[in-house]
């Protein structure tokens, strides 16, 4: 188990600096300037050398890079070219509520996924099964940015429940944070649900059929049991390292529901560094959303070897 | 499928058309699906054909085994565990307490099969079902799977109801045989009498097509040709189409035959001898 934990670990470390490098040299490539984005369109060329020079824009690429890398390992990521503040410590105050929207959402994508998937599963080919995939693929149809819109106008401007947007820490007032973050969480959720409940439901058809569950079965034990003690465990292996892969679009697709629900999250400060070519800005919280990703994968990895006793001892004998 | 039907397991797209399956004088085609899970476990088991399949990949041996107890005794676990140890030195598992704790990966083939015949007799139900027990293991193992088989039948008093392709295993482990050939019983006899003096041409083939270790053979004997579809078998005796003689009669499908006493094939050539 240890073992397998220091062999995630150290891959870690390569694959944030690959991303990195990869991340700083797509957003120096792209089209537009800084200086003019700072400045303004009627900036003199002399004030967009004196911008460029002051913020190191001048020197070579791979000179850049190792000094962005250098300062950002020691938690250094620069200021913001429009409103000269720290990156750093903006990225601390919002990354819990993208960690936030994104874990919300993934719960209730699950909630969804998991109970529907396994009834459709156990009801194979018959009409349980076919309702719950039509709605599947409803729900995958619906793109989150639509279903925020609607459920604002719903829940918000017409029954008014619910605010239409803004944020209240978690710490301060909870119920406020919640109330705040339903809406965004749900939009995105409901969709994301669409492709959990379609895994779950084929790897649980799959478990099924296997022998184990006729063992199950001649055993004696009723459907209940046979999924839960017998074929769910089976199916979750599987179905949870597609499920890292979705929390990590959950992650990273956040930016426009940020945006619609006013939430100040990680989303809102990548489209903000997008539009102001902002690269302080973008390459830090670009590269925080990789970090996360990967730390979502790993951990999965980590819980599917906890269910799945075969992989420890597999690894720890090799 | 014969073990499946005999469980109620068989898959949805499947029905029993005729006949009927009887335990002790119940049939169980008219059992509810709740009387049928009382059934199963504690009054029929089965022993499958591949034991690496058939345990469950995440769950401890000990919990596989004892659940049954779970199931039907309303034990708790930890009961459940303490009869799965129990269970599992019956079969002759080495260190039962400490191999209860591991996940079935860490079992030998033998182990395995030992583990799933513990399982199934956990409750000493009065019927085991073996489908092809030996098939997927070596002969070695094989040989210690059917002592252990036998061991249980003489000690817990169960009856056994063995399938097999294996000519040498029936003559081993068998008292009563039933000959079967696409879906039909063609011989039943008690197995002294069935080897001694085979009544359908079937049954003959099959006993021809044994190699032995007395005579050097060249090439084996087969039955030529190939067993008929089920969605298209031929008209008449089942075997028709391969049997080496067959006559006139045979497009109408003969009834079981007295070969002699207690023992009955079914093939019309019988009629000709006695009649």
């Amino acid at each position: 188990m240890w073992r397998l934990i220091a062999t995630r670990l150290a891959a870690f470390v390569p694959t944030i600096l690959a991303t990195s490098l990869v991340l700083f040299i797509t957003v120096n490539v792209v089209p537009g300037s800084a200086a003019k984005a700072a400045l303004g369109i009627d900036a003199t060329a002399q004030a967009i050398a004196r911008f460029e020079h002051e913020q190191g824009l001048d020197r070579p690429l791979h000179v850049q890079y190792l000094d962005w890398l250098g300062k950002g390992l020691r938690g250094d990521f620069g200021t913001s070219f429009q409103n000269h503040l720290a990156v750093g410590p903006e990225l601390v105050m919002r990354l819990p509520v993208t960690l936030e929207l994104a874990t919300l959402a993934f719960l209730i994508a699950n909630v969804i996924a998991v109970p529907l998937g396994a009834l459709a599963a156990y009801h194979h080919q018959r009409r349980a099964d076919r309702i719950i995939s039509v709605i599947a693929t409803i729900l995958g149809a619906v793109p989150s940015f639509w279903l925020a819109t609607v459920l604002i106008l719903i829940l918000a401007l017409t029954v008014k429940v619910l605010p239409a947007g803004g944020y209240a820490p978690f710490t301060e007032d909870p119920l406020k944070n919640l109330s705040l973050l339903i809406m965004p969480a749900l939009s995105l959720g409901v969709v994301s649900s669409a492709l959990l409940l379609r895994i779950m439901r084929a790897k649980l058809i799959e478990v099924l059929s296997s022998d184990y569950i006729h063992t199950a079965m001649a055993k004696g034990a009723a459907p209940n049991v046979v999924i839960r003690r017998h074929a769910l465990r089976n199916a979750l292996i599987t179905f949870l390292t597609v499920g890292a892969v979705e929390f990590g679009w959950l992650f990273g697709g956040v930016v426009i529901i940020e945006d619609i629900f006013l939430l100040p999250g990680v989303g809102q400060l990548v489209l903000v560094g997008i539009i102001n070519r902002d690269y302080p800005v973008l390459l830090a919280s670009a590269l925080t959303v990789t970090v996360v990703v990967l730390a979502a994968n790993m951990l999965v990895d980590l819980i599917a070897a906890i269910l799945d006793p075969r992989q420890v001892h597999v690894r720890s004998r090799a | 499928m014969t073990a499946l039907s005999v469980l109620g397991l068989l898959p949805r797209t499947a029905t029993i058309t005729t006949g009927d399956i009887r335990l002790s004088g119940t049939s169980l085609l008219g059992l509810s699906r709740a009387q049928l899970r009382a059934i199963r476990g504690q009054h029929i088991a089965m022993i499958p054909q591949n034991p690496m399949s058939a345990l469950n990949p995440v769950l401890r041996v000990g919990v596989q085994v004892g659940e049954p107890y779970v199931l039907h005794r309303q034990a708790t676990w930890r009961a459940a565990l303490q009869q799965a140890i129990r269970r599992l030195a019956d079969v002759h598992l080495p260190f039962p307490d400490e191999r209860a704790r591991e996940y079935p990966h860490q079992f030998s083939g033998g182990m395995q099969q030992r583990s799933m015949t513990a399982m199934a007799i956990a409750l000493e139900p009065p019927l085991l079902v073996a489908d092809e027990p030996t098939t997927a293991l070596d002969v070695t193992i094989q040989a210690q799977i059917l002592r252990l088989l036998r061991e249980i039948r003489d000690e817990h008093h169960t009856s056994i109801l063995f399938i097999t392709h294996d000519l040498a295993v029936v003559a081993e482990m068998c008292d009563w045989v039933y000959v079967m050939y696409a879906g039909r019983i063609l011989e039943q006899g008690s197995v002294e009498r069935i080897f001694a003096r085979p009544g359908h041409p079937y049954t003959q083939a099959l006993l021809r097509a044994t190699p032995t270790t007395e005579t050097a053979q060249a090439e084996l004997l087969s039955i030529p040709g190939s067993i008929p579809s089920p969605v298209d078998l031929p008209r008449g005796c089942r075997f028709v189409d391969r049997c080496q003689y067959r006559f006139d009669h045979c497009n109408e499908e003969p009834p079981l035959l007295a070969v002699e006493t207690d023992h009955t094939a079914r093939c019309w050539l019988l009629e000709t001898v006695h009649g």
